[in-house]
């Protein structure tokens, strides 16, 4: 089923138009959404972006590949830790420079911790969107816990540069493992909680069973991927399709369900939160000793010249699979640094979902799908 | 007592003994109201707090003990804007008409045994005919503010609190008909003689809790004004005072409510060593606290999920209940 | 049957999430009273200042415009000038404008001294645009190596 503008000639009078503007507090960011609603049924969605571009793939033309580093974090601010590795991953395999054991194994404790906390945000948020008050906050208390462990290895809680090309540029010291684990713990007794009060919530459950459900080739045609797949029974997820990192060396599962509905996408990000903190146990136990860098200011003190060639680097980040297409003509500074963001595919799926839908569903759809606008408008 | 009366002579030799009555009484009513709904606004936030983990407003007055004054002050200082193309006469006075159907209620509740008022035989019917005009002036808000969302949210609201009211009136039938009467006063007196009515008509007591929840648009039967959905729902238009007096009557509405259920169902001014109006507040106090516990918890009901909540399941419930307890009623004797 | 089986553990999922509120009722706040009562930000990265080195006492900031040349965002206005008889410059005017600076670390990382850090500040508010530049040089004072000598 394609999208297509309805014929308004044929019934003009029965159908409105509603903006749900730039300005609202449930669009997730700048997003602008042309409703035509027919009383209280959707009939046409028309997403508008546009509203948040900053030109981060213009930037990434004029700046060396080290100055780069600030706007990685900045393109999805949730998972700032994802995508500030996957630049410098990106560089590295693209100039063939070493990273020491230790960092890339840090490099996934960060990174995990980094998708918890966005998975805890994107809870918190969308039983706000629902109407659930109270559950961002206790979501929020915890999120608080690992962005302190976050600020305390890289100095940011939200926005994160400490990626370097050829490791981190600060090294977790001796008590980290210690207060990760407290941190680990604390999360761990709450997954019961949350299960009693969200998942399990008979009004929480009526508002998502059966809402948003749209097919695996729906999301194959538009190119979804990240947790909305996962909840379309597509077992497809970077880390374990195409392996970087140290994420190899790990066991974990990939959750998924097939209904598709907005209650299945919950219940993959919570399974998906669970299988996170497996990998930091097992990635606390196998950090190794040695150094973090393997050489100290390695693209900011000389630039970089990467070798003539492109290069497609692909990350799982909290939304979906991030990818980083470099090209590189053998200068300072990229030729061309393009970005494919999960976030545009899974809100393009959403003009073919939504019709037939009410516009009470619209917020619960339009949340369940986890969309950052910024991410999208770059 | 004899401060009152001796207010009352006085103001009787301007205007009569009848006026002089019925404003004393009406201005005592209002300020009764008026403390309490302060109180309530903050006892309000800072449980909200406690719920989640933080605690609410603690800068102004003692752990802030004096925000509802500083919010009153705030919202009478704002400025009030009135849209181009409302339709003018209906928006000014859809915020004033929202407050009257809830004075009304509130002079009727019987707060001791003894007073002079709230002794109606058909106390209860006039009651439940009352809150139904309060419906009005919230579509006639929506209406008038001229802006989409706002139709939306006033349509919404006059669909809930029509549906809702059914099951409310269908349990306070239940009660009247284990107490023989509709007046209020005699139904207090009944519970005197035996337990509360709860304990009696546990079905019919959830089944009026659930339908006040509604009637006063609180969560999770808040769509009307839900701000993530549709901003502002019916009030989208309205700023400052008036914007203030749809809150406050909110907050009246909820008060009147429960101490309508705590006369029914709790024994209303009934209870050993405290004066009966002090009963009657802890008793209503306990219905709202279960009212701000309940909407701090639970994300909202969508719309058709909550008319047919209310139409499938609950009326049907009241009903069957309303069969048990006449066949129990006659069958006893 | 089954309608009253879903029904009855609809409603008893409510009061379970009801008990779940209840608990956290009584529990200790998890928030701060800020101001009264202030976060702990001994590891955060804010403002960049220049380091105190313990044996000499003050920067050892060559105004080599290292830090100038990296910076994505163009925040650095630096000059230096040699004093007489030394061998390295020395900086005389070292601001970094906060509203543009992104906390990258990439000064840190490409000075060769060493003299950069990031601060522990974390609220700093402006009121007009020329504040927004951090004199770096300002909490050193008068600089011994240029005192009396024209600059």
């Amino acid at each position: 089923m394609t999208a297509q503008t309805p014929t308004l000639t044929a019934e003009p009078l029965d159908t409105y138009t509603l903006n749900m503007g730039p300005q609202h507090p449930s669009t997730h960011g700048v997003l602008r959404l042309v409703l035509t609603l027919r009383g209280e049924k959707l009939v046409h969605v028309d997403p508008v972006i546009g509203y948040g571009h900053r030109g981060h793939e213009k930037m990434a033309e004029n700046r060396t590949y080290a100055q780069f580093l600030p706007n990685t974090s900045r393109q999805d601010y949730l998972s700032g830790v994802i995508y500030n590795n996957a630049w410098c991953e990106a560089v590295e395999k693209l100039a063939g420079i070493a990273v020491p054991e230790r960092a890339l194994v840090a490099r996934v404790i960060l990174a995990e911790f980094n998708r918890l906390a966005s998975h805890l945000m994107w809870i918190g948020a969308y039983l706000l969107d629902l109407g659930g008050w109270t559950p961002q906050l206790y979501t929020w208390d915890d999120r608080e816990a690992i962005l302190f462990l976050l600020e305390s290895v890289t100095g940011s809680r939200l926005t994160y540069c400490t990626g370097r090309f050829g490791g981190l540029s600060r090294d977790l010291d001796a008590d980290f493992p210690a207060r990760a684990r407290v941190v680990l713990k604390k999360l761990k007794d709450r997954w019961q909680e949350y299960e009693d009060l969200v998942e399990g919530n008979v009004i929480f459950v009526q508002r998502t069973r059966g809402v948003g459900i749209f097919t695996k080739e729906q999301c194959q045609s538009y190119g979804v991927t990240g947790s909305s797949l996962r909840a379309a029974g597509v077992a497809y997820d970077v880390r374990k399709v195409e392996p970087y990192g140290a994420y190899p060396r790990f066991q974990f599962d990939i959750p998924t369900r097939p209904e598709s509905d907005a209650f299945a996408r919950y219940w993959v990000r919570v399974q998906e939160m669970k299988q996170s903190v497996r990998i930091i146990e097992q990635a606390l136990e196998q950090l190794p000793d040695g150094p973090i860098l393997t050489e100290r200011g390695l693209g900011s003190k000389k630039r970089l010249k990467l070798p003539v060639g492109t290069q497609y680097y692909a990350v799982e980040a909290a939304r979906g699979a991030y990818g980083i297409l470099l090209v590189s003509e053998g200068g300072t500074e990229p030729y061309r640094a393009k970005f494919r963001v999960p976030s545009y595919a899974n809100l393009a799926v959403m003009q073919d979902v939504m019709p037939g839908y009410m516009v009470a569903d619209l917020v619960g759809i339009l949340g369940s799908i986890d969309v950052i606008i910024p991410e999208i408008d770059r | 007592m004899t401060l009152l009366t001796g207010l009352r002579d006085w103001i009787a030799g301007f205007l009569g003994e009848f006026l002089a009555t019925w404003l004393l009484g009406a201005a005592l009513i209002m300020t009764f109201l008026a403390f309490n709904v302060l109180f309530l606004v903050l006892a309000e936030r800072k449980l909200a707090g406690h719920f989640q983990r933080r605690v609410g407003p603690m800068e102004v007055g003692p752990h802030g003990s004096l925000q509802s004054i500083a919010d009153m002050i705030k919202l009478l200082g704002k400025q009030i804007l009135t849209p181009v193309a409302t339709d003018r006469f209906v928006y000014l006075l859809a915020p004033l008409l929202v407050f009257l159907p809830t004075l009304c209620v509130a002079s009727l509740i019987p707060l001791t045994g003894a007073e002079a008022f709230a002794n109606q035989p058909y106390g209860l019917l006039v009651i439940v005919a009352l809150s139904g005009v309060t419906v009005l002036s919230i579509f006639m808000a929506g209406w008038s503010s001229n802006n989409k969302y706002a139709v939306l949210g006033g349509m919404r609201s006059v669909a809930q609190v029509i549906a809702y009211e059914i099951p409310v009136l269908l349990a306070a039938l239940s009660v009247v008909m284990i107490a023989q009467t509709t007046n209020l006063r005699q139904i207090v007196e009944a519970q005197a003689n035996t337990h509360w009515y709860v304990l009696y008509q546990p079905i019919a007591a959830l089944l009026f809790f659930i339908g006040i929840t509604a009637e006063t648009n609180r969560a999770p039967f808040d769509i009307p004004e839900a701000e993530s959905e549709l901003v502002g729902g019916f009030h989208t238009e309205y700023s400052g005072m008036r914007f203030a007096m749809f809150f406050f009557a909110e907050y009246t509405n909820m008060l009147v409510l429960g101490a309508l259920g705590a006369t029914l169902f709790l024994g209303g001014w009934l209870g050993p060593w405290l004066p009966g109006p002090v009963w009657l507040l802890l008793k209503t106090y306990a219905v709202i606290f279960v009212l701000i516990w309940v909407r701090w918890t639970f994300p909202r009901l969508r719309f058709d999920q909550l008319m047919s909540f209310a139409w499938k399941l609950l009326i049907p419930v009241a009903l069957l209940n309303l069969v048990i307890t006449a066949i129990l009623v006659h069958g006893v004797g | 049957m089954g309608y009253l089986r879903r029904f009855a553990i609809g409603a008893w999922s409510l009061v379970i999430g009801l008990k779940v509120t209840a608990n956290h009722l009584f529990r200790r706040r998890v928030t701060l009273f800020y101001p009264h009562e202030l976060p702990d930000a001994s590891h955060w990265g804010g403002p960049i200042e220049l380091v105190t080195f313990p044996a000499t006492g003050t920067h050892d900031c060559i105004a080599c415009n290292a830090c100038v040349r990296v910076c994505p965002s163009d925040c650095f206005t630096v000059e230096g000038k040699r004093p007489e008889g030394a061998k390295k410059m020395r900086a005389t005017k070292f601001l970094i404008d906060f509203s543009t600076c992104s906390l990258c670390g990439l000064c840190i990382d490409v000075c060769p001294t060493d003299t950069l850090q990031y601060s522990q500040r974390y609220d700093e508010a402006f009121y007009t645009r020329n504040e927004t530049f951090n004199d770096l040089l300002k909490p050193f004072g008068e600089d011994p190596t240029f005192a009396g000598k024209p600059t």
